[in-house]
C-alpha cells in the first residue's frame, strides 16, 4: 500500500512503520548530538574569546612597556652622543 | 700662541664687533645645505647610504649645531693667531654650555679656526665611532656605552695631558735659566761694587726685567697648570655623565622589567589556557565524531533492513526520515570541521602574536645585563649573565629556526603523529587487564567502552610511585581543581594515554607547574608507565 504525503510517495507496512520508529529514536539521538557540537563550539568560541581579550590587554600593556623602554633607550643614545660630540671639542680646542 | 689670547676687559668697548648674524639651526632629518658656521667652511659631505657614514652626517651636524651655538654668543674681536681662535673657540663653546656667557673670546674674521675646530673633533668622535655601525647585529646603545668606556677616550685625554705637562716643564727650564742668569748678574753686581766700579744701576735694572719675565712664565705656568688640571677633571666629569646615562638607564629597565615579566606571565599563561582549551575542544569533537560515527553506521543499517522489505535505493534515499538523518550528519560533521578551522585559525593568530610580543621582551632584558656589565668593565669579571628574572624563557617548542611559529596545523599534525604512534604501540585500553588482542575485529563503539575514564587516569596518576626524578615537582592532582579547569571533560570521559598526557600536560601547564626538570620529570612517568602497561599486557597474552 502506498501514500502520497508532501508530493512523497512513501510506503507503508508494519515492517517499516517499525523500523521507521527506530530510526526516529537514533535520528533524535543525532539531533542530539548535534545540539551538543553547538554547545561544545560555543563553549570554545566563548572560552577563546576570553583569552583573545586577555591576551590582547597584555600585549597592550607589554607593548607600552616596549614603547616607554624604547624611548628612555634613544634618550640614553642621545645623551651618550651628545657626551661624545663635547668630549671631541674639548679635545679639539685645546690643540 | 695659546698664552696671548685676548681677554674682554681688554678690549675697549668700542672696538667691539657687531654680534655676528645668528645661524639657523637645521632639523636632524633634513639634508644640510649651507655652511653650518656662518663665514666658516664646513662644507657637509653628501649623504651616504652606508649606515655608518649616515650616522656620523648625523652626528657632525649636531657637532656643528653645538659650536655654531657658542660661535653665535660671540661678541669681542679676535686678535690672536688661528691657533689662538681656535682654542678660543673651544673655550666660549664651554663657557656657553656652563651658561658662562661672559666668556668672550673672539673669533671674528678667523672662520679658519672654527673649521679647523669643527675637523679636529669631527676626526675624534669618528674615530670613536669607528666600528659601531659596521658590526652587524651589534646593540648601538650598548656599543656607544662601550665607547664611552674604553681606552680610547683615556689615551686622547692623555695625549692632552701630556703636551700641557710639556709646556709646563718648558716654563721651569725657562725659569731656572732666569734664576741663573739673575744669580750670575746678582754676583756681577757685588763684584762692581767691592771694586767701587759704577754701572750696578743698570744690571739692576736688566734684574727687574729678569723678575718681571720669570712672573710672567710663572703666570703662565700656573695657566697651564690649572689647564692640566682641569683636563684631568675632565676626564672623570665626562666618565660620571656616562655612568649617569648608565646608571638612570639600568634604573629605569629596573622598574620596567618587574610588571613587563608579570605580563609576560601571563600571557604564557593565556597561552596555556588557549592550548589546554584546544586540547579539551579536540577531545569533546573526538567523542561526538564517534558517537555520529555509531548513527551514520545505525543509519545504514536501518536503510539494509528497508531495503529487506523491498523499498529500493531511490525510494530508501527520498524517504523523509533518511533525508533528514543525512541532513543532520552532515551538519554535525561540518560544523565540527568548520569549527575547528576557524580555532585553529584563531589559536594560530593568538599564537603568532602571542610569540612575537614575547620574543621581543629578550632583547630588553639581555640589554639592562649589558648596562650593567659595560659599567663594571674592569671593576668586576662577569660571565654570561643570569636573566634578569631569574629564569630563562622558555622558547615555544612549536617554532621554526628563525623563532617563527609553525603554522597550527603543522604543529598539530606533528603532535598528531606522535600520538599515533604511541596508539599504535599501545593497547587501546591502556590500562593492564582493560585490554586484550582481537579489539580490532570489536566495534567502534566498544573500543571507546574499555578505555579508560579520565578519573581512572587521576587516581592511576595519583598513585604512581615516587622514584622517577623531579615527579615532586608535580603536585598530585586535586580532583576537584582538576575537572573545574577541564570544564568540557568530566570524570567519565573516556581517553587514551596520549590523550591524558596531553591533558595531563595542558593542565599543569595552567597551573604553571610545568617547568624545564618538570616537563622532564612528566615525560619519564608517561615513559615508565606505558612501559608498565606492555610488561603487563604481555604477562596476560
Amino acid at each position: 500500500m502506498t501514500t502520497n504525503t508532501n508530493d512523497q510517495k512513501i510506503k507503508t507496512n508494519p515492517d517499516l512503520d517499525r523500523i521507521r520508529a527506530e530510526m526516529q529514536k537514533v535520528l533524535d539521538e543525532t539531533i542530539e548530538i548535534n545540539k551538543e557540537i553547538d554547545i561544545v563550539n560555543k563553549e570554545s568560541n566563548e572560552k577563546v574569546a576570553e583569552i583573545e581579550k586577555n591576551v590582547d590587554e597584555s600585549i597592550n600593556t607589554l607593548e607600552g612597556i616596549y614603547s616607554d623602554l624604547d624611548k628612555a633607550k634613544q634618550e640614553a643614545s642621545d645623551k651618550l652622543d651628545d657626551i661624545a660630540i663635547e668630549e671631541s671639542i674639548d679635545l679639539a680646542s685645546d690643540e | 700662541m695659546s698664552s696671548e689670547k685676548p681677554s674682554s676687559s681688554d678690549i675697549p668697548k668700542d672696538e667691539l664687533p657687531p654680534k655676528m648674524p645668528p645661524v639657523t639651526e637645521k632639523p636632524l632629518d633634513s639634508a644640510p645645505e649651507v655652511p653650518l658656521i656662518h663665514d666658516a667652511t664646513i662644507v657637509p659631505e653628501v649623504p651616504s647610504e652606508n649606515p655608518f657614514d649616515t650616522y656620523m652626517d648625523d652626528l657632525s651636524f649636531k657637532l656643528s649645531s653645538k659650536i655654531n651655538k657658542a660661535v653665535d654668543g660671540l661678541e669681542v674681536v679676535a686678535q690672536g693667531s688661528i691657533d689662538a681662535a681656535t682654542g678660543a673657540a673651544g673655550i666660549a663653546y664651554e663657557g656657553i654650555k656652563m651658561g658662562a656667557k661672559g666668556i668672550k673670546k673672539g673669533i671674528e674674521g678667523t672662520p679658519e679656526a672654527v673649521d679647523k675646530l669643527y675637523k679636529g673633533a669631527s676626526s675624534i668622535l669618528e674615530s670613536a665611532y669607528k666600528g659601531l655601525y659596521k658590526i652587524p647585529g651589534v646593540n648601538r646603545l650598548v656599543g656607544k656605552m662601550e665607547i664611552g668606556y674604553n681606552q680610547f677616550w683615556a689615551d686622547k685625554h692623555e695625549e692632552k695631558a701630556v703636551a700641557l705637562k710639556g709646556e709646563m716643564d718648558g716654563f721651569d727650564i725657562r725659569i731656572a735659566t732666569l734664576n741663573d742668569t739673575e744669580r750670575g748678574l746678582e754676583n756681577s753686581i757685588k763684584e762692581l761694587e767691592m771694586d767701587g766700579t759704577p754701572g750696578a744701576e743698570k744690571i739692576r735694572l736688566k734684574i727687574n726685567e729678569i723678575k718681571r719675565q720669570k712672573g710672567v712664565y710663572l703666570n703662565e705656568k700656573a695657566k697651564v697648570s690649572t689647564k692640566l688640571k682641569a683636563r684631568q677633571e675632565k676626564v672623570g666629569s665626562f666618565m660620571h655623565k656616562r655612568d649617569e646615562v648608565a646608571q638612570n638607564l639600568k634604573e629605569f629597565y629596573d622598574k620596567k622589567l618587574e610588571p613587563m615579566n608579570a605580563e609576560l606571565d601571563k600571557l604564557a599563561s593565556s597561552r596555556s589556557e588557549l592550548e589546554l582549551d584546544a586540547t579539551i575542544t579536540e577531545l569533546q569533537h573526538r567523542k561526538l565524531t564517534e558517537r555520529l560515527d555509531v548513527t551514520k553506521s545505525r543509519k545504514a543499517e536501518f536503510e539494509r533492513l528497508m531495503k529487506a522489505t523491498g523499498m529500493d535505493d531511490k525510494e530508501i534515499s527520498k524517504e523523509p526520515i533518511v533525508k533528514q538523518w543525512n541532513q543532520e550528519l552532515l551538519q554535525g560533521y561540518e560544523k565540527m570541521k568548520n569549527e575547528k578551522a576557524v580555532l585553529d585559525k584563531k589559536i594560530y593568530d593568538l599564537d603568532r602574536k602571542m610569540a612575537k610580543t614575547e620574543m621581543k621582551a629578550n632583547p630588553y632584558r639581555d640589554e639592562r645585563e649589558e648596562f650593567v656589565r659595560v659599567t663594571q668593565r674592569g671593576r668586576v669579571d662577569i660571565n654570561v649573565p643570569p636573566k634578569v628574572d631569574g629564569k630563562p624563557f622558555e622558547g615555544r617548542t612549536d617554532v621554526d629556526a628563525t623563532g617563527a611559529p609553525l603554522p597550527r596545523e603543522e604543529y598539530r599534525e606533528t603532535t598528531r603523529a606522535r600520538n599515533i604512534i604511541l596508539d599504535e604501540s599501545l593497547p587501546a585500553g591502556g590500562f593492564a587487564g582493560e585490554s586484550g588482542p582481537g579489539r580490532g575485529a570489536e566495534s567502534r563503539e566498544s573500543q571507546e567502552d574499555k578505555r579508560p575514564t579520565l578519573e581512572a587516569f587521576v587516581t592511576q596518576w595519583n598513585m604512581l610511585p615516587g622514584n622517577i626524578k623531579n615527579i615532586d615537582l608535580l603536585p598530585k592532582i586535586d580532583t576537584v581543581d582538576f575537572f573545574k579547569t577541564l570544564k568540557g571533560l568530566n570524570k567519565e570521559f573516556k581517553l587514551s594515554m596520549p590523550e591524558f598526557k596531553k591533558v595531563l600536560t595542558g593542565y599543569y601547564k595552567v597551573k604553571g607547574k610545568l617547568t624545564g626538570p618538570a616537563k622532564t620529570a612528566l615525560n619519564s612517568a608517561f615513559t615508565a608507565w606505558e612501559a608498565k602497561i606492555r610488561r603487563d599486557n604481555e604477562r596476560n597474552k
